[in-house]
């Protein structure tokens, strides 16, 4: 069998921090990863996620911490770290003004041209 | 009564945007300031305290013994902390619309009339999300 190039693009961002809290969209793709292979590219709001930040803290209410808030940084680390290439689209970045920003280590930017010249080799694009 | 009162509506749909964790914060911080608040859960809002969805979230297969607590379980902490200065009201007509009237213990369903009066009365009134 072929093995298929998947290309994972994520645009929408902070979908429920207490609803999700670990199983937000980039959980879901190194889950997915597990099981084939796929190149990760933040794109809108989602770029947010690359920009390098601090863990975030669990949120407080009625006088407790209650479970986690997604730690995006977190979880792109651990996909570089399993081999994803992970992506982000510089004009989103600057659209957010993080253009300056550092990145998180191993998320590449890239520009509208290289992701055209690319998408031929991707035989499943999926927007998650 | 003791305090001011405040009506938050919750129109929007859970895992869509950040809209439950703000208003939790914004009922934290006004039961915390000893006014009284009544949520009004519309459209899938009313999903967020559904009895089936228990205490707790379903196991992490990247941390098994980790326990995430449910939104429902956040409600029902919130709701015991406010001791009173709380309620959390399910509209009816939402919750037939979508089947989700098995809602946990503490929360209460209302007849969809009842969204305007509940607005009317309170001294602020807040919509968050979009049906």
């Amino acid at each position: 069998m072929t093995a298929r190039a998947t290309l994972i693009v994520v645009e929408r961002s902070h979908r429920g921090t207490l609803e999700q809290q670990y199983a937000h969209v980039l959980w879901l793709v190194r889950s997915l990863r597990r099981q084939a292979s796929a190149t990760l590219l933040l794109r809108g709001a989602a770029a947010v996620y690359a920009v390098d930040h601090a863990a975030p803290e669990p949120l407080r209410l009625a006088g407790r911490a209650w479970g986690i808030a997604p730690d995006y940084r977190e979880t792109l680390q651990q996909l570089t770290e399993d081999g994803a290439e992970v992506l982000v689209f510089a004009d989103s970045l600057a659209a957010l003004g993080f253009c300056r920003q550092p990145l998180v280590p191993g998320v590449r930017p890239v520009t509208e041209q290289d992701i055209v010249a690319a998408w031929p080799k991707y035989d499943r694009i999926w927007f998650l | 009564m003791e305090g001011r009162s405040l009506f938050l509506g919750l129109i929007g749909s859970p895992y869509e945007s950040d809209m439950f964790t703000t208003a939790s914060r914004l009922v934290d911080e006004t039961v915390r300031r000893r006014h009284h608040v009544t949520v009004w859960a519309c459209g899938y809002s009313t999903a967020l305290t559904l009895r089936g969805l228990g205490d707790s979230r379903p196991r992490n297969p990247w941390s098994w013994d980790t326990v995430y607590p449910s939104t429902a379980a956040v409600v029902q902490g919130m709701l015991a902390y406010a001791d009173g200065r709380l309620e959390w009201l399910v509209c009816r007509f939402c919750a037939e619309e979508r089947g989700s009237t098995d809602q946990m213990p503490g929360v209460r369903i209302e007849p969809p009339a009842n969204f305007q009066r509940r607005a009317l009365a309170a001294d602020v009134c807040l919509m968050l999300g979009v049906k």
